[in-house]
């Protein structure tokens, strides 16, 4: 255990670095998120008039509400 | 740190140089035979009685004497010393490569070691004390083996003396008959010198310049810069690749762990094959706005859309939407997907896909239809479009970003380190053969 932990030493501030990309994919898999974007292209959050996000400009997302 | 310590106890002579008649002080009274003038350049054996017999002169000084000038005290190793020689040698058949031998003589124990100098990389040289047995001797893939080592051929000359200076325990000019050859596995080299009276090794270690002007004192001694890489300089990236092996193990465990631990099971939610209606009164190639059934979306999450079509020697642009039926919260994409094919000279060919696929992510649960609003090339019968809708699929993307991200600093410092070798083998004639 004490070689493992002085095999890291130099590498010590890397390991701290990898920390951020490890953090992120595990956000990114409870959210869902796929991390270098989607195929999503509406500008909208919630498309329909009155609600927050609209502005009346959505896309085909505005259309044949059913 | 403290000031080098300086062999104050030990012993020093003079004699007087057979040609300038000048006094010479000499350190090692028991040990040294052969000497060179400093200030007549002039080599000569005196062994304590008789005469002192002159060999010749060295004609050629060279405007750099060194950076340890012969008499610098100095601590090597814990070990007081003094440079009590220098030497400057060169190959005999590339006389442009030239390098520098300090003689190091050490009072406390009454022996001498070699510092050796070329291009700024520095060695410490002692009598090895035993033989080694060459493998493959006679080629140019020579080595020796030991155990967890392997020395390779480096580089096989003969050397001739250029200058000299000071006091040597033998026969310098005899080294031009002496064949060597340089074995090295970092940072040791194994040096044989061959002689008709038979081989003599020596171990050479790696010295980091800031040792020798350490050892030399900071204030006196200002070591050359270094070009290139050191026959046995040690590789900087050895000293992290068993933290950074450990590292990339430990992070490649997680990443697994939170690719496949986490379940996210995989759910087809709406699967359908929808057919393409011409729309008469659109532009030619405009299809008739097709909306999907509804399904439900149970929790947050990515949803994966295939679309495969029926295309066939024709190109169809798909914007799709998905639309939640009670926030009216909208996501939009558009496939172009195109598929030719045919037979030319005999032999068929197909281009591009009939099939695309679409990845949304954290699409809120509820109630989902899609529209889709076909725009094909006017002419070919309408496609039909096969449609499935799968909630939370495995995000492969991520799994694979995370993996190059993983994998980027251990692959970059696995380059680094065989840069550093192919430099290192660059400045020997016997480097090991690559297949290309």
């Amino acid at each position: 255990m004490f070689d493992f932990l002085s095999d890291l030493r130099p590498v010590r501030y890397y390991a701290l670095l990898l920390l951020l990309p490890l953090g992120w994919f595990v956000w990114g898999t409870n959210t869902g998120t796929r991390l270098l974007g989607d195929d999503n292209e509406s500008t909208e959050t919630l498309g329909a008039p009155g609600t927050r996000g609209s502005h009346g400009s959505a896309g085909h997302g505005l259309y044949f509400h059913k | 740190m403290s000031a080098p310590a300086q062999p104050s106890a030990a012993p020093s002579a003079q004699l007087t140089c057979p040609s300038c008649q000048q006094s010479i002080t000499y350190y090692d009274v028991a040990g040294s035979e052969y000497y060179a003038c400093p200030h007549c350049h002039s080599y000569f054996r005196y062994h304590g009685e008789g005469p002192p017999k002159l060999f010749g002169k060295y004609r050629e000084v060279p405007n750099d004497l060194g950076v340890l000038p012969v008499g610098t005290p100095g601590t090597l190793a814990g070990q007081a010393c003094r440079v009590v020689g220098y030497v400057r040698r060169a190959e005999a058949k590339t006389p442009h490569y030239e390098w520098v031998e300090y003689q190091i003589f050490r009072p406390a124990t009454g022996d001498c070691v070699q510092l050796s100098q070329f291009n700024g990389h520095w060695m410490i040289i002692q009598p090895a004390k035993r033989n080694y047995d060459v493998q493959a001797a006679s080629t140019r893939a020579a080595y020796v083996s030991q155990p967890g080592a392997q020395y390779k051929l480096y580089n096989r000359y003969q050397a001739r003396i250029c200058y000299a200076e000071g006091e040597f325990d033998w026969d310098i000019e005899g080294d031009d008959q002496l064949k060597v050859a340089e074995f090295i596995c970092p940072p040791i080299m194994l040096v044989q010198e061959k002689s008709k009276a038979g081989s003599k090794w020596y171990h050479a270690e790696h010295l980091e310049p800031a040792a020798v002007v350490e050892a030399f004192g900071r204030d006196k001694v200002v070591v050359p810069a270094r070009m290139g890489v050191g026959a046995v300089q040690p590789d900087p990236t050895d000293a992290m690749w068993p933290g950074l092996r450990n590292l990339t193990l430990l992070a490649l465990i997680a990443l697994c762990i939170v690719q496949f631990g986490v379940k996210r099971s995989s759910k087809i939610l709406f699967t359908d094959t929808l057919h393409v209606v011409a729309d008469a009164s659109g532009t030619p190639g405009t299809g008739k706005v097709i909306v999907s059934p509804s399904f439900t979306v149970g929790q947050q999450g990515p949803l994966e859309i295939d679309l495969t079509t029926t295309v066939n020697n024709q190109w169809l642009e798909l914007p799709v939407s998905l639309v939640n039926e009670q926030t009216g919260q909208g996501f939009e994409f558009t496939k172009n997907i195109e598929f030719y094919n045919g037979v030319e000279g005999g032999e068929s060919w197909s281009e591009g896909s009939r099939n695309a696929d679409a990845v949304l992510s954290r699409v809120p649960a509820g109630r989902y239809h899609l529209n889709f609003y076909p725009f094909s090339e006017a002419g070919p019968a309408a496609p039909d479009i096969a449609v499935t809708v799968t909630a939370d699929p495995p995000l492969w993307s991520n799994f694979l970003t995370l993996l190059a991200l993983i994998l980027a600093f251990p692959a970059f410092q696995l380059w680094r380190s065989s840069n550093y070798e192919t430099r290192r083998w660059d400045e020997s004639d016997y480097a090991p053969k690559t297949d290309s």
